[in-house]
């Protein structure tokens, strides 16, 4: 017993030093779409790899103001907010960034936001003034109440809201009503649809692996003009006293970490400060990690050994 | 008088007599427990009392007396207390280093120290605390052991150094992987996956270089490499350089970069320590034994058929095959390579079959809308009236008041059209469940083979988690109401294919002969007799199908069911307990209604 | 009795998955119970059973219980099939039918009364007793007026609108008999009838049921592990052991002169008083005087008829110390003593 349990202990003594990292683990969100996933797991990779340190991601930490509230207690619960999209958070945003200023930000890649169908339907439908038609919305209609519907999002997302509000600024909402469900429920919806050639209406971004798996067009909308966006999500009749009439804006997506980081682990503090990707770049991750189907991690590893002076820039600021 | 008794004697069994003393149960030591057996017998054995072989070598006492309990109890214990000692081995070296830069490690060191204390304390605790109780238990159960023995002889018995080998071999087997997986702090996910990825490349080089071992391949490589280096400072050098020079560096630029990715994973390769490849094989997860390359990446989809639409057959479809370019250097486990042959194999039978999910989309659809339009367009007063008769015909005051009250709960909530919309979704359903699941019980009743084949079938349908059936209904029909008729199907079906087999295999067999002797047809049984003996067992098949569609409306909602269930799950993500709550009271609400009122129409038949 | 209206020839039945096999076996090679259960796993169930029952006859079949005679019952309706043998009800194979004549022999030729009733719990009463009439598709007015009558024979008048489960367990058996009378048929299949009753129940109905069959005449096969019972219902008794016959006779012939010591075993403490008849152990007269001296005729011996039983010479003899003198047409043709009559009713006697 004696032999085994110095035995053991040398053992454990040699083992453990070179596997170990003293450094705090750094949590990050398990956001539901693919962009997110994609920045997630290069996240990781800097930090396990080029900064030698440990960090995972919480699955089915996916609730924004779950996340945020974790980010403002700065226990390590959660760290870091993977896509922030803006200003579809504008509320958190108010709240702990520019409120209790406990959450800090890097700077942002463009993002966009708009309506698509498949561009098999683009002989009938091609602008937001052609959903303005019954014809038209009975095609999309699946429950057969006389309604078309589209796919606003998920039961979490800001943007479900957002969209709500557009078709009854655009004067829709008498033709038209949200299904809102999953984004993983509303691809299987969506891949039942594209393979039979029916027709699917639906909310969608960039950037995004869909738009590499199918054909997609996304439908004009007026343009921006002063006073076209109006939106008070938090009211309790936010559909009412909102408006939202124009396209919308190309959104500010960012990476949302803890300020407690800062002395938690500084190191990944400046790293996650100094951050900067380009849609490009996130939408050729989303293609090799989601269609391609690579392992993400090896994704991940392959573009940072690729583009190790920027990853060391960022890490040494 | 007329009992008839069986001759004498035939009633006797021969028992074979057997020595059962103490003696020779325990075979050695005799003088020492045949005292402590009778002590124990008599209740005048101290708690305290200790086996001291027992105490100081408990795996050992329990093998060799065969009581496997305390032997295994042992071996758990001091496992147990084997492991959190690892800890505080595991985690000292982590504190020292966490402690060279003690400003910035707080949170860590305080972590590790306490870890260390409470680690050390629990081995403590449980090494001694445990072997104390293992000694003072140990004559007591022996004695159990020897009751039992004396009853049934093929319990062990005296001792036996076969059996203490047994146990060696156990311990051999359990206590040196776990105590030195304990010793290890986890090893990284990818460390496993990367040992195979290097590998797989490495193996793949060496047959592409002719090299016969990864040192020479390595060798080959870096040569390789050292001259692509020499070509491009070549090309650095010049002044200028044409367009076709351009590309050639770009090219080489290419080649090089990928060529140091391929050495950097040789290189790992010839790193792997045996100790590190034993670590990936025996103490982490279940290894990955092997990586396939994926399924061929099919895609069919359905088209308008543009010639056939052209020659005037109008709405023609045809489908369409795409196959994608494998990925270079794919590979996949079992697991992943199955999932997708899987969706592969929906995607086609969606894109060959399109007609016909449509259509039965369509179907489900269409009888939806007329349930939901008899129960939401009847006005809420008359839906209220009729609930309210229904019980008190069938179920009495007291269930009256109670549903009149839960009316009353919708009501005064607002939750009326939403709880409607509910209950149209469980009442297609479980139409659909009568009209599927009434005939397969009925089958599954009368022939064993399909009750074979049915009831694992059953098992697994209720078992399965719901959500992921959901996504394949999702697949073939789409979002929102039909595929969550379908889905709340396929869940809440079993109860009433069960109960309806088990209603009719519960007719007594002689209630069956009698039909049958005098002159039924096998319908004649069925309809006349088995089925009519079967409703109660029907009803409560039906009533537990109804309470599981209920509890499904949740669920669908998640592909887009209308209802109460939808309430539940928009509070969910927006976090609103109480909304989802009163939505939740609701559905039981209704679910409890159904039930009551029709317990009552059962009990109404249960006078038989 | 010429009339034969069941009869059944070399009746096999062998249960088990390799039942044929071991059928081909048993006929070929003539091989006992235990190998055929060691060899195919197969169980005989009857064995080699040939019996006839006339026109109006009770034919009780009596044994314990796994003897075999439920088993054998059902084969006459066939609800069980024969491993071997025929089995003929008027003439008429019944092993050769067709499913649809099968199922007219059972719903006209045939009632059953089983031992637990096996009533349709669902149903009232009345629509049990119709029940026969119902699965041959007669309309309900002519099977209601039927079972009332059925009703009226068993003497449950006016309870046709009751469940069976209102019913007590001796009226339940009476519909029982009632739906198995309801469609007139030719012959009764009864399975234990009334063995599930209470003692005084069981007694009442078996009285009841003699009452009717006298009148009623119908060919009935009753099958019961009541020696009691098999005497008092039975015109012939069968004895069955272990699936086989061994014996079938009128219950005096079986008390009297059991065929095998199983019998034998069964019938030792039956009570002889009923059963045995004067001629049975009546002493021949020239042999009674050679021992105890001339009989003197001149006193008033008491005087019986050779088929009167041993309870009335019982009676007879003690009003007087004279011997019991049996008389054929007034000739003396035996003589019972005290001695003998003792001996009589302890059975040693006539062995």
């Amino acid at each position: 017993m004696k032999h085994l349990l110095t035995a053991a202990s040398v053992a454990a003594l040699t083992l453990t030093g070179a596997a170990a990292s003293a450094q705090e683990k750094i949590t990050l969100s398990d956001l539901s779409w693919n962009g997110a996933r994609a920045i997630g797991n290069v996240i990781v990779a800097i930090i396990e790899g080029p900064m030698g340190g440990d960090a995972e991601i919480v699955s089915g930490m996916n609730q924004a103001a779950v996340i945020m509230a974790g980010m403002d207690k700065g226990d390590g619960s959660i760290d870091v907010y993977t896509d922030l999209w803006m200003p579809n958070q504008q509320a958190l945003w108010d709240e702990y960034i520019d409120g209790n200023g406990t959450v800090l930000t890097n700077q942002p890649y463009k993002g966009t936001s708009n309506i698509y169908v498949p561009s098999y339907m683009t002989d009938k439908v091609s602008s937001i003034e052609d959903l303005n038609n019954p014809e038209i919305a009975a095609m999309f209609d699946t429950d057969g109440n006389g309604k078309g519907e589209y796919w606003a999002g998920d039961v979490t997302w800001a943007s479900t809201k957002r969209w709500q509000i557009k078709f009854k600024s655009y004067g829709l909402d008498e033709l038209w009503e949200p299904n809102i469900v999953s984004a993983d429920t509303f691809k299987a919806g969506l891949e039942a649809a594209y393979t039979a050639s029916k027709p699917q209406l639906f909310y969608y971004w960039t950037p995004e692996a869909l738009h590499v798996k199918y054909d997609l067009t996304a439908l004009s909308e007026p343009e921006r003009f002063d006073g076209c966006e109006d939106v008070d999500l938090d009211a309790e009749n936010w559909l009412e006293v909102s408006n939202f009439e124009c396209v919308i804006a190309p959104n500010d997506v960012f990476i949302g970490y803890s300020k407690s980081l800062e002395s938690r682990n500084p190191a990944v503090a400046k790293m996650l400060g100094n951050i900067q990707f380009t849609g490009d770049e996130i939408n050729g991750w989303i293609v090799e990690m989601f269609e391609n189907k690579r392992d993400p991690q090896e994704v991940a590893e392959e573009w940072i050994e690729d583009n190790r002076e920027i990853v060391d820039g960022w890490i040494n600021g | 008088m007329s009992a008839v008794q069986p001759s004498s004697g035939a009633e006797r069994r021969d028992v074979t007599e057997r020595d059962v003393s103490v003696e020779t149960f325990v075979g050695t030591g005799e003088t020492y427990y045949a005292p402590v057996f009778e002590k124990f017998q008599k209740g005048e054995l101290p708690q305290w009392h200790q086996n001291l072989l027992a105490l100081i070598a408990p795996w050992f006492w329990g093998a060799y007396r065969g009581q496997w309990l305390l032997f295994w109890l042992s071996v758990a214990l001091d496992l147990l207390a084997l492991v959190c000692l690892m800890q505080v081995f595991k985690y000292t070296p982590l504190l020292e280093i966490a402690q060279q830069d003690a400003a910035s490690n707080q949170t860590l060191i305080a972590r590790y120290s306490n870890w260390i204390t409470q680690f050390g304390w629990a081995a403590l605790l449980l090494f001694i605390g445990g072997r104390l109780w293992l000694g003072s238990r140990a004559n007591r159960w022996y004695f159990n052991q020897y009751s039992k023995w004396r009853i049934n002889s093929s319990v062990a018995h005296a001792v036996s150094w076969p059996r203490v080998v047994t146990g060696a071999v156990i311990m051999a087997i359990v206590m040196p992987l776990t105590t030195y997986r304990a010793t290890q702090v986890r090893t990284d996910e990818r460390a496993c996956f990367n040992q195979m990825r290097s590998g797989e490349v490495t193996r793949t080089l060496m047959a592409s270089y002719g090299a016969l071992n990864a040192g020479a391949l390595l060798g080959d490589m870096q040569a390789k490499n050292s001259d692509l280096l020499a070509r491009m400072e070549a090309l650095a050098t010049k002044e200028s350089l044409t367009s076709d020079e351009k590309s050639e560096r770009a090219a080489l630029r290419k080649e090089s970069r990928s060529l140091g990715r391929d050495i950097k994973q040789v290189e790992a390769n010839v790193a792997l320590t045996g100790q590190a490849k034993f670590d990936c094989f025996f103490v982490d997860d279940f290894p990955t034994l092997v990586r396939l390359d994926p399924p061929e990446d099919v895609t069919y989809r359905r088209v308008p058929d543009e010639a056939a639409i052209a020659a005037g057959n109008e709405g023609a479809t045809m489908l369409v095959r795409q196959v994608k370019d494998a990925v270079e250097g794919r590979r996949v486990n079992v697991f992943t390579y199955s999932a997708e042959s899987i969706d592969m194999s929906i995607n086609y039978l969606r894109a060959q079959f399109a007609g016909a999910f449509d259509a039965m989309t369509a179907a489900l659809r269409q009888s939806l809308i007329k349930v939901e339009v008899a129960f939401m367009q009847t006005p809420w007063a008359v839906v209220a009236f009729l609930f309210i008769v229904l019980s008190w015909k069938f179920a009495g005051r007291g269930t009256t008041i109670f549903v009149a009250s839960s009316l009353g709960f919708l009501a005064l909530f607002e939750l009326w059209q939403v709880a409607m919309q509910t209950m149209a979704l469980v009442v297609v359903s479980t139409g659909v469940c009568i009209f599927i699941g009434l005939p397969i019980g009925i089958w599954m009743a009368k022939n064993k083979v399909a009750r074979w084949i049915t009831e694992p079938i059953l098992d697994i349908m209720q078992t399965i988690p719901s959500l992921s059936y959901l996504v394949p209904a999702v697949a073939f029909f789409g979002i929102s109401q039909p595929p969550a008729v379908l889905a709340t199907v396929i869940f809440a079906m079993p109860p009433m294919i069960k109960l309806t087999a088990l209603g009719i295999l519960q007719v007594p067999e002689s209630t069956k002969e009698a039909a049958l002797a005098f002159g039924a047809s096998d319908r004649q049984l069925l309809t006349k007799v088995e089925l009519p003996m079967a409703v109660p067992s029907i009803m409560a098949g039906l009533n537990q199908t109804i309470m599981l569609a209920l509890s499904m409306a949740t669920i669908s909602a998640f592909i887009g069911a209308e209802g109460l269930g939808a309430i539940v799950t928009a509070s969910l993500g927006d976090a609103q307990a109480g909304k989802g709550l009163l939505a939740g009271i609701a559905i039981a609400l209704v679910a409890m209604m159904i039930d009551r009122i029709l317990k009552g129409i059962r009990n109404s038949f249960s006078l038989i | 009795m010429t009339d034969t209206v069941v009869e059944l020839e070399h009746v096999w039945k062998v249960f088990g998955n390799r039942a044929p096999e071991a059928m081909e076996a048993i006929r070929k090679e003539g091989i006992g119970k235990a190998e055929v259960l060691s060899r195919y796993q197969a169980v005989v169930g009857v064995k080699d059973a040939s019996f006839s029952v006339g026109r109006g006859e009770i034919f009780c079949l009596m044994g314990l219980s796994g003897s075999g005679k439920s088993t054998l019952v059902r084969h006459i309706n066939r609800l069980i099939e024969p491993s071997a043998g025929k089995i003929r009800i008027m003439g008429e194979d019944v092993g050769a039918m067709k499913p649809e004549a099968l199922r007219a022999l059972r719903a006209d030729k045939i009632g059953m009364v089983f031992q637990n009733m096996a009533l349709l719990p669902h149903r009232s009463v009345r629509d049990n007793i119709g029940f026969s009439l119902e699965l041959k598709g007669m309309d309900g007015y002519n099977r209601a007026k039927l079972a009332d009558k059925a009703l009226e024979t068993v003497s449950l008048h006016g309870y046709g609108d009751r469940l069976p489960a209102e019913l007590s367990g001796g009226m339940q058996q009476r519909v029982g008999l009632a739906r198995a009378l309801a469609a007139d048929p030719e012959i009764l299949l009864m399975d234990e009838p009334f063995s599930a009753l209470d003692p005084l129940i069981r007694r009442n109905l078996q009285d009841e049921f003699l009452g009717l069959s006298t009148h009623l005449k119908k060919t009935t096969i009753f099958i019961t592990h009541d020696l009691d019972e098999a005497i008092r219902m039975g015109d012939r008794i069968g004895i069955m052991k272990d699936g086989e016959i061994v014996q079938i006779g009128t219950a005096e012939d079986i008390v009297t002169a059991p065929a095998d010591d199983y019998v034998a075993d069964f019938v030792a403490g039956i009570s002889r008083l009923k059963l045995v008849s004067a001629a049975k152990i009546m002493i021949d007269p020239e042999e009674y005087q050679a021992k105890h001296g001339p009989i003197d005729l001149s006193r008033e011996h008491p005087t019986a008829a050779p088929t009167e039983d041993l309870d009335t010479i019982v009676g007879l003899s003690t009003g007087s110390e004279l011997p019991v003198l049996v008389k054929d047409a007034d000739a003396l043709i035996g003589v019972i003593n005290k001695d003998r009559l003792l001996q009589g009713l302890q059975g040693s006697a006539d062995v």
